[in-house]
C-alpha cells in the first residue's frame, strides 16, 4: 500500500514518432466486395473509413492536445497489493456523499468519463445543486492504459475485490456507490455482491448500464423468449471476440501490439458494432477525435495485450453468474441505452432473477454501449437521479 | 515446358524492396508481454517462441534459397473465368505445380492444402509420388502431380467476391479437365483441401477415380431419416465439441469479422507469425513438453518461414482467412439425406492433438469408405511433416482403390 502520488500523462515523442511512422507506412490491402461486403463493416472494419481515419490521426489529430485535456483531469497512482492502479479523482460540491466510484470497460478507458466526471462531482456549476455532488473516483483498470500489468491474466472479480481495498485502505474511503458498464459494470457488479455493508465492504448502492454479473435467468414470456433467442443469435456473430481473447489472447496479440492500425481495426469495429451508430456512419456517435483519444491509450501505453487478459480472467474465475440462488441486494440503478443491440438488456423480470433490489430502471431513446461517452446529457442525468435516492451511510 | 496446356509458366520472383520492406518490419517489431513464467502455449503463441522465430526471420533465414527450390518445379498461371463456370463473373488466376509422371501411364492426381498452409507443404512429395522409381518405389505407382495454391492463397489470385470450396471444386474440374485435358484423375487432400475435394467428388464424381483424404470435412443429415448417432459417435462429437470450445476463437473470427483481424496480421510479419504459429504448434505432431523444443524439431524454423513467406510476401493472409466466412456462407459441408459421395474414398487420420479418433461408421455417413487408416505418427500437415509416410501411405490407398476398380 502506498500513499497516492500525482500523476501526469506525458508519451514521449519518439513514442509517437514510432505509431506515426507505422501509420503512415500501412500498405492498404485488397478487400472483398460483393452483396455481403458491400456495407464495408459487415467482413469486420472498413477500409474506406479506416482509411480516412488513418489520414485523420497522422494529418489532423493532436495527441498533445488530447493529452493536456486528460491532465486536467487530476489523476494519481496508488498502489495496492502490488499493483500501482492510475485513477483520476475529481473532488466533488458535497464531502458529506459517499464517493462514486465509475470504471470503464473494453475497449474502452477512463477517457470514456471525461465530460461526465466534474458534472457529477460539482452539479452547481453545470446548473444543478451543490448539495448534490461528490467525489468521483475513475480508475483504469489493471493492464489498461496507466495502471500497472497483473502478473498473470486477472478477471473482475478479482479486480472487485482490489477496488474495495483501493478505496478503502488507499484513499481511506469507508463507503461508496459503484457504476460501470462492460467490464464496468461486472467489476461493479461483483463489487455490490462480494463488497456491500453488509458483508463488510464498502458498497452502498451500485448503478449499471449493461448486464454483466445476472442471477439465473429463466424465460417465462413470450418477450423473455424473444431475448434468448436474440441472445443467442448474437452469441454466433458477435462473440469472436470474446473467444480468440478468453481462449489465446498472445495468438491476436502479436499482431496488434506490433500494427497502430491494426488495433484501430479492431477495436473501432467494437464501437461501431455497439455505439449507437446510424445509417452505417460511426460518426453519428463518435467523433474522430474521441475515437483516437480512446485509442492512443491502448497504443501509446502498449497495452492491448494486458487489456484483453480480463476475458482470459473470467474464465478462469467461472463466469458472471450469481450462485445458485443469491442476488444482488442493495439499491441498484439500471440505466437502458438501447443503441448497443448486442448486448441489450432483457425485460426486467429477466434482470431481477440477480438483482432484488432494483430502485431505478431507465430506458432511454438512444445512446450506446459507451453512453458517457455517447450521450454525457442523459448518462449525468441518469445517474445524478440514482444517487440522489441511493444510501449515504 | 507444356507447349499443350493452356497455362503460362510461372517463376516465383519477389522483388528485392519487399525483403528488406520486411528485414525492416521485423526489426521494428513490438512484442507484447506475456503472463509471468508463462512456458507453455496455453496462451496462444509462445513469446519466447516468437521472439527466437523472428530474430531467425531478420537475421538468418534464406528466402532466395528457398524461393530457388521451390522453382525447381514446373510452376503455371491459369485464368479461368467464374461466368464459364457458373460462378460471380470474375477471372482467377490459379497457380499450380505440375510434375509429369514418369513411365508410359501415369494417374493424374491434383493435391490440395489447406490453411493455413500453402501449396508448399507438397514440397517433398511431389517428387517422390511423380517419380517413384527414383525413391525406391515402382514405376507403375507414379502420378501426374498437380499442386494448385488455393483461391485467395499463395500465388493464386484473390476472388474480390470470397468463394467456397463448392466454387472452388468448379475451378479444380476445369483445371483438370480443359486446361489440363484429362478425362478421368484423382485427388489427395487434408484441411480446406478436403473439404474442396469432397465437393469435387460430390460434383464431378463421374470424372474421378478416386479420392484420399486426412480430413472428413462434410457432415451427415442426422435428422430427416439419417441413421441415428451411435453411442461410440455421440461420445466422440462431445469430445470434439470440448476441444473446439478451447481451439475455435481463429475460426469464429474469421468466420464473422475477418477485416477486424485483417489489418494487423498484414502489417505486421510477427503479427501473422503469431496467428499462425499456434496452428502448426497445436495441430501437428508436436512434442508439447518445452515452448519451443518440440516445435523446432517438428516444424524447423526454415519450414515454417517459408509458409509463411510465402502468405507475407504475396499478401494473402486476409484472402486466406475469409475462406472461413465464405465457405459457411455457401451451406455446403452439410449434407442433404440420402446425398454421398461415391466416389470410392480413402481416410488416413494423422494424430492431432489430443482428439480421439474419428468413428469408421461416422466417415461412412458420407463417404464411400474403401480404406480406413490411423497413422501412428504425422500431424496435420502430414506431407510436411512425414513426407515419406505419407507417400506410401498415398501410393497404398490409390494401388488399393483403383485395382477394386
Amino acid at each position: 500500500m502506498s500513499k497516492p502520488t500525482p500523476f501526469t500523462i506525458s508519451i514521449k515523442q519518439s513514442k509517437l514518432d514510432a505509431i506515426a511512422r507505422k501509420v503512415r507506412d500501412f500498405e492498404w490491402i485488397d478487400v472483398p466486395e460483393g452483396k455481403d461486403a458491400s456495407d464495408g463493416w459487415s467482413y469486420g472494419a472498413d477500409q474506406t473509413y479506416l482509411k480516412e481515419f488513418c489520414a485523420y490521426w497522422l494529418d489532423g489529430y493532436d495527441w498533445r492536445h488530447w493529452e493536456a485535456q486528460l491532465n486536467s483531469l487530476p489523476q494519481f497512482i496508488a498502489t495496492v497489493n502490488d499493483i500501482d492502479i492510475h485513477y483520476v479523482h475529481v473532488k466533488g460540491s458535497n464531502p458529506e456523499n459517499p464517493p462514486l466510484l465509475i470504471t470503464h470497460g473494453w475497449p474502452g478507458s477512463f477517457f470514456e468519463f471525461f465530460d461526465v466526471l466534474d458534472r457529477i462531482a460539482n452539479p452547481a456549476e453545470y446548473g444543478g445543486e451543490e448539495a448534490d455532488g461528490r467525489d468521483v473516483i475513475a480508475p483504469s483498470i489493471p493492464g489498461y492504459a496507466f495502471s500497472g500489468r497483473p502478473q498473470k491474466p486477472m478477471g473482475p472479480r478479482a479486480v472487485a475485490a482490489l477496488w474495495n481495498a483501493f478505496m478503502r485502505d488507499a484513499l481511506g474511503i469507508e463507503s461508496y456507490i459503484a457504476q460501470g458498464g462492460d467490464w464496468g459494470a461486472i467489476i461493479s457488479g461483483w463489487i455490490a455482491f462480494d463488497h456491500s455493508k453488509d458483508k463488510q465492504g464498502g458498497c452502498l448502492a451500485v448503478h449499471l448500464n449493461f448486464l454483466g454479473v445476472r442471477g439465473h435467468m429463466e424465460p417465462k414470456t413470450d418477450e423473455d423468449q424473444a431475448w434468448m433467442q436474440h441472445s443467442a443469435g448474437m452469441q454466433l456473430f458477435e462473440t469472436a471476440y470474446l473467444q480468440i481473447q478468453g481462449t489465446k489472447p498472445l495468438s491476436l496479440t502479436m499482431g496488434m501490439s506490433d500494427s497502430p492500425v491494426g488495433q484501430a481495426a479492431w477495436i473501432l469495429e467494437k464501437f461501431y458494432t455497439w455505439g449507437d451508430v446510424k445509417n452505417g456512419d460511426i460518426e453519428s456517435a463518435f467523433t474522430k477525435d474521441h475515437l483516437l483519444t480512446n485509442l492512443m491509450l491502448y497504443v501509446a501505453t502498449d497495452t492491448f495485450n494486458t487489456a484483453t487478459w480480463m476475458y482470459r480472467g473470467v474464465f478462469e474465475e467461472g463466469g458472471v453468474n450469481l450462485p445458485p440462488g443469491e442476488t444482488i441486494d442493495i439499491p441498484t440503478g439500471i440505466a437502458n441505452f438501447p443503441g448497443d443491440t448486442v448486448y441489450s438488456w432483457p425485460p426486467r423480470s429477466m434482470v431481477e432473477a440477480g438483482y432484488s433490489n432494483i430502485v431505478q430502471w431507465t430506458d432511454h431513446e438512444k445512446g450506446g454501449h459507451f453512453a458517457a461517452l455517447e450521450q454525457p446529457d442523459a448518462f449525468v442525468a441518469d445517474v445524478m437521479a440514482f444517487l440522489k435516492q441511493a444510501p449515504t451511510r | 515446358m507444356h507447349p499443350s496446356i493452356a497455362a503460362d509458366p510461372f517463376t516465383i520472383s519477389v522483388a528485392d524492396h519487399e525483403l528488406a520492406d520486411l528485414k525492416q518490419r521485423l526489426a521494428n517489431t513490438r512484442f507484447p508481454n506475456e503472463p509471468d513464467g508463462n512456458d507453455s502455449w496455453d496462451y496462444g503463441t509462445n513469446l519466447s517462441y516468437m521472439e527466437r522465430l523472428i530474430e531467425y526471420w531478420r537475421d538468418d533465414y534464406d528466402w532466395r534459397a528457398a524461393e530457388a527450390r521451390l522453382n525447381r518445379f514446373d510452376h503455371f498461371r491459369t485464368t479461368i473465368s467464374g461466368d464459364d463456370l457458373g460462378l460471380p463473373d470474375e477471372d482467377h488466376q490459379i497457380h499450380f505445380i505440375y510434375e509429369r509422371g514418369s513411365g508410359k501411364n501415369p494417374r493424374p492426381l491434383i493435391l490440395t492444402h489447406g490453411w493455413p498452409s500453402t501449396f508448399a507443404e507438397f514440397e517433398h512429395v511431389i517428387e517422390p509420388l511423380a517419380h517413384p522409381e527414383r525413391f525406391g518405389g515402382n514405376e507403375e505407382d507414379a502420378f501426374d502431380v498437380i499442386v494448385p495454391s488455393l483461391l485467395g492463397f499463395g500465388f493464386s489470385s484473390k476472388p474480390r467476391t470470397p468463394l467456397g470450396p463448392s466454387a472452388i471444386a468448379e475451378l479444380w474440374h476445369c483445371l483438370m479437365t480443359r486446361v489440363l485435358g484429362y478425362d478421368r484423375y484423382c485427388a489427395q487432400a487434408g484441411d480446406w483441401g478436403s473439404y474442396v475435394t469432397s465437393r469435387l467428388a460430390l460434383q464431378h464424381g463421374d470424372q474421378l477415380d478416386a479420392i484420399h483424404l486426412t480430413m472428413l470435412p462434410l457432415r451427415p443429415a442426422i435428422s430427416g431419416g439419417g441413421e441415428p448417432v451411435t453411442q461410440e459417435e455421440a461420445d466422440w462429437i462431445k469430445n470434439m465439441r470440448g476441444w473446439w470450445a478451447q481451439e475455435e476463437g481463429y475460426r469464429v473470427i474469421q468466420g464473422t469479422k475477418p477485416m477486424a483481424l485483417a489489418f494487423a496480421v498484414t502489417d505486421s510479419p510477427a503479427g501473422l507469425a503469431g496467428w499462425l504459429a499456434d496452428k502448426y504448434y497445436r495441430l501437428g505432431d508436436t512434442e508439447k513438453s518445452h515452448p519451443y523444443e518440440g516445435m523446432d524439431q517438428r516444424f524447423p524454423m526454415d519450414m515454417i518461414l517459408t509458409q509463411l513467406s510465402i502468405y507475407w510476401f504475396t499478401g494473402t493472409i486476409n484472402s486466406a482467412n475469409t475462406l472461413y466466412k465464405a465457405g459457411p456462407m455457401e451451406r455446403t459441408d452439410k449434407l442433404k439425406p440420402g446425398e454421398r459421395v461415391a466416389v470410392p474414398t480413402a481416410y488416413s487420420e494423422y494424430p492431432m492433438d489430443v482428439l480421439p479418433r474419428t468413428p469408421e461408421s461416422w466417415g461412412s455417413r458420407c463417404y464411400d469408405i474403401k480404406r480406413w487408416r490411423f497413422m501412428e505418427k504425422g500431424g496435420h500437415f502430414a506431407a510436411l511433416e512425414e513426407p515419406e509416410i505419407f507417400t506410401r501411405d498415398v501410393q497404398d490407398a490409390f494401388r488399393e482403390l483403383l485395382g477394386k476398380i
